[in-house]
């Protein structure tokens, strides 16, 4: 094939080479609007950033008030009937114990506020069963629970009451306290998260704290909570064969009702990429040589005619010259993830859980090394950046499956691997969305 | 008149009235490049709004090294192959597998060059598909060799070579054409 110029090419290059036509009259005022939108979301890169990061902490703050009423609303449902017994008797017997000298007309030194109390939380049992325990309390033997009238004001002490509840306790039937051990303990494994049967285990049997959901950590609050560290390796498929990787180190925060957990929590990822430049250099080089006359003479053996003395001469000029190289750029994200999640399998040391959700990313920091010249005998034109642009907050889907090994109490071990798919390209200008499979390593630890 | 680094320097510190100089002085040549690299009158002004944003917020990536102009060129065309970076693929990827043709225009270029209307010219590139013009201007505008041409557009040479030897063959037609009406014939 020719390689050269032809007429073709003459009869555009020479007709369009200086084609130099006046740009539109609102051409300038269109730059100068581009330029400052340019600027303007430079500045408010941040602030437009936080209008998605405000709502995202909303839902996470909201999303934890609904647990924390679920949590609350839930609570005694799970709880078996003979719990809500023994919490009538405690209740009706601090009040005596404060104020002994306040006598109900029974002879219970009831006062009336937490009477009422008691029969709320009585309300859930049956009329006939309440009223055994409490209106009513013939089944307890006369000797141990004083008839009406019987007792004296002044007897209506601690110490009365203390063996009071304990006879209380022996008024129910045995078959009942054997129900309602079993039903405890059904509630228990099936709300309590397996992962943490071990850690409860030698409680889940104790009469008196089964009214506690968790008895070793009664008073901490009521929602569970679990912290946890982590790293993070991903590879990420750009597309069109182009994979980088991708670092990153964040905490987490989780909680969980039965089975069901909710996690949040923040990383920042250390992403590569290739940044892409044309360098455009003039070097001084040979375009050939040419035969210089030094002198000449006439020929005396041949009379008429000239002799002359040539040396070779090189041609040079500066030729300019393109040519493309790579350097490595890194950029920073700090990312949130909101993940909803199920606990699929647990026993005392192992636990495998299925997590998803959305992942927002925001770019805070790049380091964009330009392409370097060091050609003594060339001097640089310019450096040409092609590399694409990159978006400063993208979303993301995020799936993972985590595995868990439970080496305390309070310690588990966790490995996840997790899948990612971007709901935005990377690239300004550019459609395709990356994708990228990780491996996550961490420690969990609860409160 | 300010010199173009007494120029660029002023539009560096952020002085509008200079960066306007800037605009009078050099939008009519790229706006002649813009109008060459694309379809239409207007791509070719998005086109040029892009660049100039672009030459604003690089302008001190010059070095003032080399010629001014010539670095604003470079930087059009760039902004110009980026414009079609999204289907560059797709562009050449029907050309792909093909192999250079010989060209049978093989005759001495003896005839005496014709010259046609720029507006002529420029309607003719624009009409051509995007990887030919492509190829085409940066072959015959930008003096690129195939090799250069190909390692910018991520193409291979020889697709390189095939793009532009079918731009002219489709040029050569339409200017046959366009003489066809005039009553005058030209070798290529």
């Amino acid at each position: 094939m020719k390689d050269e110029r032809n007429n073709i090419d003459k009869l555009f290059s020479e007709g369009l080479g200086d084609f130099s036509p006046a740009p539109p009259p609102g051409m300038w005022d269109r730059i100068e609007t581009g330029m400052s939108a340019t600027e303007s979301s430079r500045q408010t890169g941040y602030s437009r950033s936080g209008k998605i990061i405000l709502p995202m902490i909303a839902v996470v703050f909201l999303a934890g008030i609904a647990l924390l009423w679920m949590r609350r609303d839930g609570h005694p449902t799970t709880e078996p009937t003979a719990a809500s017994k023994e919490t009538s008797n405690y209740r009706t017997a601090e009040p005596e114990t404060n104020a002994p000298s306040n006598t109900s007309t029974t002879g219970y030194a009831v006062n009336q506020t937490e009477e009422r109390k008691g029969k709320t939380l009585i309300a859930a049992l049956p009329e006939s069963e309440y009223g055994n325990t409490l209106n009513n309390p013939q089944p307890a033997s006369a000797g141990e629970i004083p008839q009406s009238g019987n007792i004296p004001a002044r007897q209506n002490g601690l110490d009365q009451y203390s063996t009071k509840e304990v006879s209380t306790d022996k008024t129910y039937p045995a078959v009942v306290q054997l129900t309602a051990l079993r039903t405890d303990l059904i509630n228990r494994l099936r709300t309590h998260p397996a992962s943490f049967t071990g850690m409860d285990y030698s409680s889940a049997f104790n009469l008196h704290f089964r009214d506690a959901f968790r008895p070793d950590f009664k008073h901490r609050g009521n929602i569970p909570l679990l912290g946890g560290i982590y790293g993070t390796w991903n590879m990420i498929s750009y597309g069109n064969k182009h994979h980088k990787q991708s670092r990153s180190a964040g905490f987490s925060l989780s909680t969980f009702r039965g089975a069901w957990l909710l996690e949040t929590g923040a990383e920042i990822s250390l992403s590569d990429d290739n940044g892409r430049y044309v360098v455009n250099y003039n070097s001084y080089d040979s375009l050939g040589y040419y035969n210089k006359v030094v002198s000449f003479s006439p020929d005396p053996a041949n009379p008429g005619t000239v002799v002359f003395q040539t040396k070779v001469e090189g041609v040079y000029d500066s030729i300019g010259h393109a040519y493309e190289t790579n350097t490595k750029h890194r950029y920073t994200y700090l990312q949130i993830p909101l993940m909803a999640g199920y606990q699929l399998y647990a026993n005392r040391l192992f636990s495998i859980s299925i997590k998803a959700g959305p992942v927002f990313s925001m770019m805070i920091g790049s380091d964009e090394p330009s392409a370097q010249f060091s050609n003594t005998a060339a001097s640089l034109e310019s450096i040409d950046n092609l590399t694409p642009s990159r978006v400063s907050a993208n979303w993301q889907l995020a799936a993972a499956a985590g595995f868990g090994l439970h080496v305390s109490p309070r310690l588990t071990l966790l490995a996840e691997p997790v899948y990612k798919t971007y709901l935005r390209p990377v690239y300004q200008n550019q459609r395709t969305r990356p994708q990228s499979f990780g491996i996550k390593a961490g420690l969990l630890y609860r409160f | 008149m300010r010199s173009d680094d007494k120029l660029i320097k002023d539009c560096l510190s952020g002085n509008k009235q200079a960066q306007y100089e800037l605009y009078q002085r050099f939008s009519g040549v790229l706006f002649g490049i813009c109008l060459r690299y694309v379809r239409n009158r207007a791509e070719a002004e998005d086109l040029l709004q892009e660049a100039f944003i672009k030459i604003f917020s690089r302008l001190d990536s010059f070095g003032f090294k080399g010629s001014f102009e010539g670095w604003l060129k470079r930087l059009v065309v760039n902004q110009a192959i980026n414009f079609r970076r999204d289907s560059l693929k797709q562009l050449f990827f029907s050309t792909r597998a093909d192999l250079p043709e010989t060209e049978n225009d093989e005759e001495p270029d003896t005839a005496d060059m014709v010259s046609l209307p720029q507006q002529k010219l420029l309607q003719m590139v624009q009409s051509l598909p995007d990887g030919y013009r492509l190829v085409f201007n940066l072959y015959v505008f930008e003096n690129l060799s195939h090799q250069q041409i190909a390692g910018m557009l991520d193409i291979s040479e020889n697709t390189s070579k095939t793009q532009l030897m079918k731009a002219r063959k489709k040029l050569k037609i339409m200017v046959e054409a366009e003489l066809a009406q005039q009553h005058i014939s030209v070798k290529s």
